[in-house]
């Protein structure tokens, strides 16, 4: 098992009376994307703010690089990058003056700043005021900041917001490639599930504080099978009905002239088509319905049945 | 690595974040337009100025110094914290200050200081404005009497005691501008001050209103024996009162926030 780079434990925050960590357990394994999914007002903010010690650590504990971030904070930020929402840049300085600028507080070799304009890309524009700079180009220069002190890890905070899809999409080959390249472990948070879901090896999804899922976005997949629908056209669906039924097969409600069955996997699909045939049925349509992470998406933060089912066995074998 | 060495860094940081700004002009011409101004009153009014048995160089710096410390100071070091510390309200920038690898305190003083010395740069302007003021008064003026250039020494040390009495309002100006992001604050503040010590000018306290202690510091001037007793009372408490505000300040926005 690879060490985790963040691990928090039991943490709770609360601004005022309104309780918006709720005992959240994160566990970022060391060398990942790790997407932190959910929808706006979830509490990942939150989490990203005391991660970087912008907000006190109440009640829990909270390990960063294996070090306690109460103790620790400022070891813990010279070996971690970051990127709130919109970079901080000067405006009134050219990108290569922004970097200077960073570089003499984190005491990095002049040498540096030619790298991560290089790794960004913006080695051509380096002497442009940053005020003329699109808003890609400025997330970028946000990155070549937060890269400034060669940092093992990476928080980003929504980092997309407000970009174009090209935009966007400069940003999300940028991360892939400061992983796969230069080994850093990246800590993603996103309400864009198409974002995550390119681009993230390892995923956790909160709500309201609480946390909804962890883990790997594979085992998610394999988690969301389980309540995949198995649609059916047949030639005789009272005897498709039946016969199913007799096979302690589960049916949903039917609607119109389909048949739908509660299926867990594919070889599932396979014995009903074959039983079906073999019973002399003519079988006109099947048609799985596979939820993509959009809708999963929504039906985990909706607090849908379907969520409790796909959380339970994976949360717990994560924790 | 040791404070020093974070200090260090982060002044140099913010010494590069001030170029092309607006706060780094300010300080250089603000000093000139004022002398600038009282060129030309002497050029062309000194002789109602300058009468029999004055030092015409002590004349000239007693008409400077009291626009300086009564309009100019309380407005000037307003616009000059608001500015800086506006350069991080406008960026976003004080979550990124406070997520760097330096304790926050450092971030604060070296604020703090870059303030502190753009108000210092301001004041050596001033000095040196000063001079080659009234080495053009002696030029364009020559029956004014600025050729025997004498007692200067004490113009010096007044210019000293000025800044070391602004520390105050320096302080005060620097905890509203980086507690409230509003530039309207700082100057309507600044604009009350002036007000208050103009009316306010013959009350029997006036001398413990912090806003009046760069006043006070030249109200002698020229008499040698008052202006070089460095740290009188209006220097001691402006830099008592400045450091507790400073020091304060901090607590108050340590404990902020930051969104």
């Amino acid at each position: 098992m690879k060490p985790f780079i963040i691990e928090t434990h039991g943490l709770n925050y609360s601004f005022g009376k309104r309780q918006v960590l709720q005992n959240l357990e994160l566990r970022v394994p060391q060398g990942a994307i790790f997407g932190f999914l959910g929808p706006n007002g979830a509490g990942k903010s939150t989490t990203i703010r005391i991660l970087l010690g912008l907000l006190p650590v109440p009640k829990g504990q909270v390990l960063v690089h294996g070090q306690d971030l109460k103790e620790n904070r400022i070891d813990i930020l010279r070996r971690t990058g970051s990127l709130i929402e919109m970079p901080t840049l000067y405006r009134h300085l050219s990108g290569h003056d922004n970097l200077e600028m960073h570089r003499r507080m984190v005491q990095a070799p002049k040498a540096r700043i030619a790298e991560v304009l290089q790794i960004v890309g913006l080695t051509q524009d380096a002497h442009r005021k940053t005020k003329e700079y699109s808003l890609g180009m400025s997330q970028r220069l946000g990155i070549a900041l937060a890269l400034m002190a060669d940092p093992e890890l990476l928080i980003l905070d929504e980092p997309t917001n407000g970009l174009d899809p090209s935009g966007i999409r400069e940003v999300r080959e940028l991360l892939v490639r400061l992983n796969r390249d230069f080994g850093k472990t990246i800590f993603l948070s996103s309400h864009l599930l198409s974002e995550i879901e390119k681009c993230a090896t390892e995923l956790a999804i909160i709500d309201k504080g609480g946390m909804l899922y962890q883990g790997s976005l594979q085992h998610l997949y394999e988690g969301t099978f389980q309540s995949n629908v198995l649609q059916l056209e047949t030639s005789n669906n009272a005897i498709a009905h039946k016969l199913l039924e007799d096979h302690q097969y589960q049916l949903l409600p039917q609607e119109d002239d389909v048949l739908a069955v509660q299926v867990q996997d594919k070889q599932q699909v396979a014995r009903i088509n074959r039983f079906l045939v073999v019973n002399g049925l003519e079988v006109f349509r099947l048609s799985t319905h596979t939820y993509n992470l959009e809708e999963l998406f929504l039906n985990i933060t909706k607090g849908d049945v379907a969520a409790t089912a796909i959380q339970e066995p994976v949360l717990f074998e994560r924790l | 690595m040791n404070a020093l060495i974070y200090y260090r860094s982060s002044v140099s940081s913010e010494s590069l974040k001030l170029k092309n700004t607006f706060s780094l002009w300010l300080s250089i011409l603000a000093p000139c337009a004022l002398i600038g101004m009282h060129v030309l009153v002497f050029w062309s009014k000194g002789q109602h100025f300058i009468t029999e048995g004055v030092n015409p160089w002590h004349r000239f710096a007693m008409q400077n110094f009291s626009l300086y410390t009564i309009l100019l100071m309380p407005i000037f070091i307003a616009l000059l914290t608001s500015l800086t510390n506006g350069i991080e309200h406008k960026s976003n920038g004080w979550k990124h200050l406070n997520s760097l690898p330096l304790p926050k305190s450092t971030i604060y003083t070296a604020k703090a200081t870059t303030v502190v010395g753009l108000v210092l740069l301001s004041n050596v302007v001033f000095v040196l404005a000063y001079l080659a003021a009234g080495l053009f008064l002696q030029l364009v003026r020559p029956d004014l009497g600025f050729e025997n250039i004498v007692g200067l020494q004490v113009v010096f040390v007044a210019v000293l005691k000025m800044f070391l009495a602004t520390f105050v309002i320096i302080a005060v100006q620097f905890w509203l501008s980086i507690r409230w992001s509003s530039f309207a604050l700082s100057m309507g503040v600044g604009i009350v001050a002036i007000i208050t010590v103009i009316v306010a000018t013959q009350w029997e306290y006036i001398h413990l209103y912090p806003f009046a202690y760069p006043l006070m510091s030249i109200k002698n001037f020229p008499s040698e024996a008052e202006v070089y007793n460095l740290f009188s009372q209006e220097v001691l408490l402006s830099l008592g009162v400045g450091l507790l505000v400073f020091i304060l300040g901090y607590f108050d926005v340590s404990r902020k926030r930051i969104s």
